[in-house]
């Protein structure tokens, strides 16, 4: 018997605000990353991983901050994202809570790009008082944005990288993570039941109205 | 017009009560409730002072931390007995451009500070987010935050003024109390 083959990688998208380069923040992102596309081969799947590095797009994340202007380097940041199939979002944390940074490309992005989307939740501080910013705080975000959130958020303070603890719990989000992205989930949300869920005019690029906004005229009535 | 109590301030220097507002554009109801909020807390505590710093034009640079009219702001908000802070209500809270700024400070900058936080929403859905995202944040910072938090409708824009009013003449003795005590919140662990 053949083993079937998966046509389709799975798009995995790293979203990280780590300001350093290297940073702990990358680190915990990309080792979520990395277990989950080796999880995935278990189960006979193959992941294509992109990296947003918000750091390097701040510039462009100020300017749509204050004038709208979606320059064409957010514009194919929002554009992978839309595209994922699955999405690890880290941050550093500062004044106990995910960075500016962080909040500020979301706040950019439009409300329903994200929906149904399964997305690990990842958070690194310098000390472990602050374990629960993922789950006081980023969840709440991802709820508003109406992603498929993994039950299990990773958060890792310096003493943790030592922790073989913190790679079990990396293990468990990345499982979660491949489960939920090959069960299509985001996908058949779209397909049957993308009306029913709260739209604003061109906050997904038409898909959110049943007009087509890429043709000339709409591009040039929208102003893109 | 109603009666004004006067609040005596800190008596040998002025009482510094100064606004932050965290929306990124021009001229925004933030800032006018912020500017209506210092102005009628100036006009009840005695030997006050106002200012305002507005994150609209300083937006672009917030996220470059090599620039120095960024780090003067941050000076003027740590320098406040009284502060205001005023943000839009974005994906269910405070705006990620105040949070930007405020990550710039250091550890603990506003111990001995009074601080309000202001959300406007443009619906009542997010009442909570106030108390439950935005007041923590201050008290992370150090500051006192002695009332709850204040949740605005966009729409109550004509009533701004009047709304201030009230709550300076019954919250501004809570606010000089704090700012007085010079203490903060426990840090543990």
């Amino acid at each position: 018997m053949s083993i079937p083959e998966e046509t389709e990688p799975l798009r995995l998208v790293v979203v990280s605000a780590g300001t350093s380069d290297p940073s702990s923040t990358r680190l915990l992102a990309d080792r979520t990353a990395e277990r989950t596309a080796a999880l995935a081969a278990s189960h006979r799947k193959t992941v294509t991983i992109s990296v947003i590095e918000l750091r390097e797009i701040s510039a462009d994340i100020s300017a749509a901050l204050v004038t709208e202007l979606v320059t064409p380097k957010l514009r194919k940041a929002a554009g992978i994202l839309g595209e994922a199939d699955g999405i690890i979002a880290a941050t550093p944390v500062y004044k106990a809570g995910p960075s500016g940074l962080f909040t500020s490309f979301f706040h950019v992005l439009d409300n329903d790009l994200l929906i149904g989307k399964p997305v690990v939740l990842a958070a690194t501080a310098g000390t472990a008082r602050h374990s629960l910013v993922a789950d006081d705080q980023m969840r709440p975000l991802f709820a508003y944005l109406r992603t498929m959130t993994a039950p299990t958020s990773l958060f890792a303070a310096p003493e943790d990288w030592s922790d073989p603890a913190l790679n079990g719990r990396v293990d468990r989000a990345a499982l979660e993570l491949v489960l939920l992205m090959e069960s299509g989930f985001a996908r058949k949300i779209r397909d049957e039941s993308w009306q029913s869920y709260q739209h604003s005019y061109g906050s997904a690029g038409g898909a959110e109205v049943a007009i087509d906004l890429d043709t000339d005229l709409m591009r040039l009535a929208t102003g893109g | 017009m109603t009666a004004q109590r006067g609040y005596a301030g800190n008596g040998e220097r002025a009482t510094r009560i100064v606004g932050l507002v965290g929306n990124p554009r021009a001229e925004s109801r933030t800032h006018g409730l912020s500017r209506s909020l210092i102005r009628a807390l100036g006009r009840v505590i005695t030997g006050s002072v106002t200012s305002e710093v507005d994150l609209t034009s300083l937006a672009p640079r917030v996220l470059d931390p090599s620039a120095e009219v960024v780090s003067a702001a941050l000076e003027q908000v740590q320098s406040a007995d009284i502060l205001v802070v005023a943000s839009p209500t974005y994906k269910a809270a405070y705006s990620g451009l105040l949070k930007a700024f405020l990550d710039r400070f250091g550890n603990r900058p506003l111990v001995g500070t009074a601080a309000v936080p202001v959300l406007l929403g443009g619906a009542p859905d997010h009442l909570l987010a106030v108390d439950v995202h935005f007041t923590p944040l201050l008290l992370e910072l150090g500051a006192l935050v002695p009332a709850r938090g204040l949740f605005v409708l966009e729409s109550d824009v004509a009533g701004f003024d009047e709304f201030a009013a009230n709550w300076a003449e019954t919250h501004a003795h809570l606010l000089l109390a704090a700012s007085r005590a010079g203490v903060s919140p426990p840090v543990t662990a």
